[in-house]
C-alpha cells in the first residue's frame, strides 16, 4: 500500500519536473540544442563567469589569478557565487565551464520552479495543478531572463529561497522540531553563498517570518529558542562572507559609479519586455510581474479573507516591488521623468552603496506573489471547478514566456576564438588592442575586455585584460593607452626624419612580459586603423598571423625580442 | 591659415564626467596659432550638453602635420596635458580624441582612437509591446474577474 503511494508520489514529482523542463526548454531556447560551437547570451557578464569557472581553484584557494590583469594579477577574494564555484570545483574537468553554464541555464530554473512548487504544496497546502503556478512564477520570470541574458547565470540556480520559506513556515509553528530550524539555517546560508543579493533577500524573508513568529507566540521564550536555531546556523558563514566582502581581503568596496538608477525596476519593465530594452548599455533588465499573478494577488484579499497565511506573503511581495525601484521610480523606455522611491530615504547611508541592482528584490515578489496567486487560484477552482480555472495555467505560461520575451532575446556567440592567437608565444602575455569608447558612448570597452578574458580561457596565454571590475590599476587600459598614444603620433617622427618613437615600443612591451599584441581590427575606425597598423608594423615588424575566424579579424604581432626584466617592477615603474 | 576647408574635431572624454576647469586646444599650422576652448554645453555642432565629452572644432588648412597643444586651466594655474606634432589625414573633418584621467601628478591626457557610438534606441518596439501587454492584461482581468464573480454566486 505504502509502496503504491510512494510510486504515485514519485510519478507525480517526475511529471512536475518534466513539465518544468519543457517550460525551461522553451524559456531558454535555443540553449537546449547543446550546440558545442555556440553559446547564447546578450550582454557580457557570462565571460566573467566563464573566466571564474576556468580559474575556480585559484579563485577559491588563492584569491588571486595571476594570468589576467597581468603582470599585477587579479584580486578574486570576493567571488560571491560560491555555490556555482563549489559546483565547478566538485565537477572538475568532467564538466567544462561552458557545459556547466548550459546546464545551469537549462536546469537551474527547473530546480527553482520545483522548489517553489514544493513550498506551495507542503508549506501552504496548495494542491497540484495550482501549486504549479507558484513554480512557473518563481522559476520563469523577468529576473531569470535577465540573469541568463546578462550572463550572471549563478542566479539561475537558486532553489534556496523557496526551500528557506518552507523551512521557516515549518520551524515557526509551535512545537516544531529543531531539525526544521537547522534546515532553515542551511538554506539561508546557501542563499547567501549563491550571491550576496540572494543572501539579502533570504535575510528579509527570515526576518519577516521569525519576527512574526515571535510577535504571535504565546510562549515567547520557547519561540525565541526555536527561532534562534536558523540564525545560529547562518551566522558563522555570514560573518566570514561579510569579512571577505567588507575588506578582510584588502579589496575596496564596490565603486559608486554603477550605483545608478539603471539597476532598478522601471514601470514599463514591470509590464513587459520590449525589443529596445536589450539595446540599453550594459543591461537587459525587463521584469514583468505577469498579469496572472497581479490579478490573482489583487483579488486575494476577497478570495482568501478567511485565511491568514497569504498576508505576510502579499506584504513581502508588495514591499519588494517598492524596494525594487531603487532610489527613483522611473518610466523606463527612455522616459526622463521620475519621482523618489522608498529607498531614497536611505540616501546618505552606506546601504544604497551595496544595492547596485535593487531590481533583484523582485525575486521575493515572484516567490511570494506566485504563492498568493496559486492559493487564490486553488480557491477559485474550489468554487467554480477545475476546468473553468485551468486556463490560469496557460495565462501563467504566456506571462512567463511572452511578457519576458526570453526565447527571442538571446544571441549566439561563437565558442571558437580567433585562430591568430595560436601564433602567440605560450610563455608570455598577450596585449589586446582596440579603440577605446568613452563610457557615455557605449559599453564597448567593457564588452571587448570581457570577451578577451574569455579568449584567454581558450588560448591560455596570460592577458593584460581584467575579467572583474577592478578597483585598482587596470593593466590593459594603462598599457594600451600608452601604446596607442605612441602609435597615433609615430608619423610625426618619420616626417621629422628623426628616429621613430616606435623604436622604443618593442623594448617597453618586452620588459612588461608581453609576447604578442593582438589588434582587433574591426574595432578601429579609419583612418586610425591604418595609422595603428602602420605604426605597429614599424615598431614590431610584419604581423605573425591574421585570422578572420572566431567572429572577428585579429592581426597578431609577435615581439622579436625577449627581456629578463621583472614585468611587475617595470609596470609599477612605468604606470 | 591657408584655407579653412578642413576641420579638426578635438574631443576629450573626462572620467566620471568631472568638470576639468577650462580646456583649451592650440593648433599651430605654418607658424600661425589658433586657440579654441573645448566645451560641453552643446554649442558645438554634434556636442551633447553635459555628457562628459568636451569638444572643439578647429579650422585648419591643407597641412599634413599640425602642432597640437591641449591645456587645462583652473583658478590655480594651467598645465599642458598634450603637446605634439600630429599627422592630419587628407579628410574634411579629422578627429583627435583624448581620454583625460586624474593621476597622482594631476590631470593626464592620452590620445587614443575612439570607437563611435553604435547608438541605442531604448524606445524600439516599446509602444507596440506595451499596447499588446495591456490588452493581454485587460483580458486576464476580465477572465479572473468573471471567475471570482461566478464563485461568489455559487
Amino acid at each position: 500500500m505504502n509502496f503504491a503511494r510512494s510510486a504515485r508520489h514519485l510519478a507525480a514529482h517526475a511529471a512536475t519536473l518534466g513539465f518544468f523542463l519543457a517550460v525551461a526548454t522553451l524559456f531558454t531556447w535555443p540553449t537546449a540544442r547543446f550546440d558545442s560551437s555556440t553559446f547564447y547570451t546578450r550582454q557580457f557578464d557570462l565571460y566573467g563567469v566563464l573566466w571564474m569557472l576556468h580559474h575556480v581553484r585559484e579563485v577559491l584557494l588563492q584569491g588571486l589569478v595571476s594570468s589576467t590583469n597581468f603582470p599585477l594579477g587579479e584580486n578574486a577574494t570576493r567571488p560571491d557565487a560560491y555555490v556555482m564555484a563549489g559546483l565547478a570545483l566538485l565537477l572538475g574537468n568532467a564538466v567544462p565551464p561552458l557545459s556547466l553554464v548550459r546546464m545551469i541555464v537549462l536546469l537551474g530554473p527547473v530546480a527553482n520552479a520545483f522548489a517553489a512548487e514544493r513550498c506551495a504544496a507542503r508549506g501552504f497546502h496548495i494542491r497540484r495543478p495550482w501549486s504549479l503556478l507558484a513554480g512557473i512564477t518563481y522559476g520563469f520570470n523577468g529576473l531569470a531572463a535577465t540573469a541568463w541574458l546578462e550572463g550572471h547565470v549563478y542566479f539561475l540556480f537558486n532553489p534556496w529561497l523557496p526551500l528557506l520559506l518552507l523551512a521557516l513556515v515549518q520551524t515557526t509553528r509551535p512545537g516544531a522540531p529543531r531539525r526544521e530550524g537547522i534546515k532553515a539555517g542551511l538554506y539561508w546560508t546557501l542563499a547567501l553563498a549563491t550571491s550576496a543579493y540572494t543572501g539579502i533577500l533570504a535575510t528579509v524573508l527570515a526576518a519577516v517570518y521569525l519576527v512574526r513568529a515571535l510577535l504571535e507566540a504565546t510562549n515567547r521564550r520557547e519561540a525565541a529558542l526555536r527561532c534562534s536555531v536558523p540564525l545560529a546556523v547562518f551566522l558563522p558563514f555570514a560573518l566570514v562572507h561579510a569579512w571577505l566582502f567588507f575588506g578582510g581581503s584588502g579589496q575596496r568596496a564596490p565603486d559608486l559609479w554603477r550605483a545608478s538608477t539603471s539597476g532598478g525596476a522601471t514601470l514599463a519593465g514591470l509590464v513587459t519586455w520590449w525589443p529596445g530594452v536589450d539595446g540599453k548599455t550594459y543591461h537587459s533588465i525587463a521584469t514583468p510581474l505577469g498579469f496572472g499573478m497581479l490579478t490573482l494577488c489583487a483579488f486575494a484579499p476577497t478570495l482568501l479573507r478567511h485565511e491568514r497565511a497569504w498576508r505576510p506573503l502579499l506584504a513581502t511581495a508588495s514591499v519588494s516591488v517598492l524596494l525594487s525601484f531603487g532610489t527613483v521610480v522611473s518610466p523606463g523606455m527612455g522616459g526622463t521623468w521620475s519621482f523618489p522611491a522608498p529607498l531614497a530615504l536611505l540616501a546618505g547611508t552606506p546601504i544604497p552603496r551595496f544595492l547596485h541592482f535593487p531590481v533583484r528584490f523582485l525575486w521575493l515578489t515572484y516567490l511570494c506573489g506566485g504563492l498568493v496567486a496559486a492559493r487564490a487560484a486553488a480557491r477559485i477552482a474550489h468554487q467554480v471547478g477545475a476546468w473553468r480555472t485551468a486556463p490560469l495555467l496557460l495565462v501563467a505560461l504566456l506571462d512567463a514566456v511572452a511578457l519576458t520575451g526570453a526565447p527571442l532575446r538571446a544571441r549566439p556567440v561563437l565558442a571558437q576564438i580567433p585562430s591568430a592567437y595560436n601564433a602567440a608565444p605560450t610563455d608570455r602575455a598577450v596585449l589586446d588592442l582596440f579603440a577605446e569608447q568613452p563610457v557615455v558612448l557605449g559599453d564597448m570597452n567593457t564588452r571587448v575586455t570581457k570577451l578577451t578574458t574569455y579568449y584567454h580561457t581558450v588560448h591560455r596565454r596570460p592577458v593584460l585584460a581584467a575579467a572583474l571590475p577592478t578597483h585598482g590599476t587596470n593593466c590593459r587600459d594603462a598599457v594600451a593607452a600608452a601604446l596607442l598614444s605612441e602609435l597615433m603620433d609615430w608619423q610625426r617622427d618619420v616626417a621629422r626624419g628623426t628616429s621613430p618613437g616606435t623604436s622604443n615600443i618593442e623594448h617597453m612591451l618586452a620588459d612588461l612580459g608581453i609576447g604578442a599584441v593582438a589588434v582587433h581590427l574591426e574595432l578601429f575606425p579609419e583612418p586610425d586603423r591604418t595609422t595603428v597598423l602602420e605604426g605597429l608594423r614599424a615598431a614590431l615588424g610584419p604581423p605573425a598571423a591574421i585570422s578572420h575566424d572566431g567572429g572577428e579579424t585579429i592581426v597578431l604581432h609577435v615581439l622579436r625580442t625577449r627581456s629578463n626584466a621583472d614585468p611587475t617592477a617595470t609596470f609599477k615603474a612605468l604606470f | 591659415m591657408a584655407e579653412d576647408a578642413r576641420t579638426i574635431r578635438v574631443q576629450a572624454a573626462v572620467e566620471h564626467r568631472r568638470v576639468p576647469g577650462r580646456l583649451v586646444v592650440s593648433i599651430t599650422e605654418s607658424g600661425e596659432t589658433g586657440h579654441y576652448a573645448l566645451v560641453d554645453d552643446g554649442s558645438v555642432p554634434g556636442d551633447i550638453p553635459m555628457d562628459g565629452l568636451w569638444t572643439a572644432v578647429c579650422p585648419i588648412g591643407q597641412s599634413r602635420f599640425v602642432e597640437v597643444e591641449l591645456t587645462a586651466m583652473n583658478e590655480v594655474g594651467s598645465s599642458v596635458l598634450y603637446h605634439r606634432v600630429v599627422h592630419v589625414p587628407a579628410q574634411d573633418e579629422v578627429a583627435l580624441d583624448f581620454f583625460l584621467e586624474s593621476t597622482d601628478h594631476g590631470l593626464a591626457a592620452h590620445r587614443v582612437p575612439w570607437l563611435p557610438s553604435v547608438g541605442s534606441d531604448e524606445y524600439l518596439g516599446g509602444e507596440i509591446t506595451l499596447t499588446l501587454a495591456f490588452g493581454w492584461g485587460f483580458l486576464v482581468l476580465l477572465y479572473v474577474g468573471f471567475l471570482v464573480l461566478l464563485g461568489r454566486k455559487r
